[in-house]
């Protein structure tokens, strides 16, 4: 049996969509597609991938020709991260001062 | 059976192929003089695989060596158990995000915000912030 080396391809790409149009302008829509795909292994023969695509951006074209770009953000997964790092942050710090708590505490 | 059984790449291809702008934007709903485009994150994964293997066998030379010594030919035969298997798996997930509102001369994103994840994830940090906190402050007072 040949051993194969997993090969992983990483993902990338900007999609823009197909353009609504409504009263006479014009909406189009841009999302992101972020992912991985792997194939192969060691071992036996297989095959995954896992995809994500997220919605970044509408481009509002009006009727006069003047363009704009309306970001689409999602408030509660920045919340959530937000959330996250600050709760790494006290944990690191907290976990250092501790440390030094107790290094300084044996010396004395 | 030496080859290594091919892995079609085909599904995973497909996948992408299908997987566009549409999946994030949904269809425009109209109602009275406003339009709502609806916005939600979609994620999802897959993976499927398969195995092959026999038994160990023995080799040319070990099944000459024992046909020598006047062993019966059941004896000598290279070992022929054999298996295989397969599988697949996956899953997903479409998030609801917000939707663009499309009214008279006015274009906007008005996002959804998740109004029970946010204090409960809230009172969870602020209770972990309040440990280590506590924690360290306690170390520091030992001293």
């Amino acid at each position: 049996m040949t051993k194969h080396a997993s090969q992983p391809t990483k993902i990338d790409q900007q999609l823009a969509g197909a353009q609504i149009t409504v009263g006479g302008r014009t909406v189009q829509p841009m999302a992101r597609l972020m992912g991985q795909q792997n194939s192969g292994g060691p071992a036996a023969s297989g095959a995954g991938a896992w995809v994500r695509l997220e919605p970044i951006a509408v481009i509002v074209r009006e009727p006069d020709g003047s363009e704009r770009r309306i970001a689409v953000t999602n408030p509660t997964g920045q919340i959530l991260r937000a959330l996250i790092a600050a709760a790494a942050f006290v944990a690191t710090i907290s976990a250092l001062l501790i440390a030094i708590a107790r290094l300084t505490g044996r010396r004395n | 059976m030496d080859e290594k059984p091919t892995v079609a790449l085909e599904p995973i291809e497909d996948l992408l192929s299908r997987l566009n702008v549409s999946a994030a934007f949904g269809e425009p709903v109209r109602e009275g003089d406003t339009t709502l485009i609806p916005v939600a994150s979609v994620a999802c994964g897959f993976g499927y695989g398969s195995g092959y293997g026999r038994g160990p066998g023995k080799t040319p030379g070990q099944a000459k060596d024992k046909s020598a010594e006047g062993n019966s030919p059941e004896a000598t035969t290279p070992d022929e158990s054999e298996g295989g298997g397969a599988g697949a798996g996956g899953g997903g997930w479409v998030k609801p995000q917000g939707y663009i509102r499309i009214s008279g001369d006015e274009v906007r994103y008005e996002p959804i915000m998740s109004m029970s994840l946010i204090p409960l994830a809230g009172m969870l940090t602020g209770a972990w912030c309040l440990f280590w906190i506590t924690a360290a402050v306690r170390s520091f007072a030992r001293k």
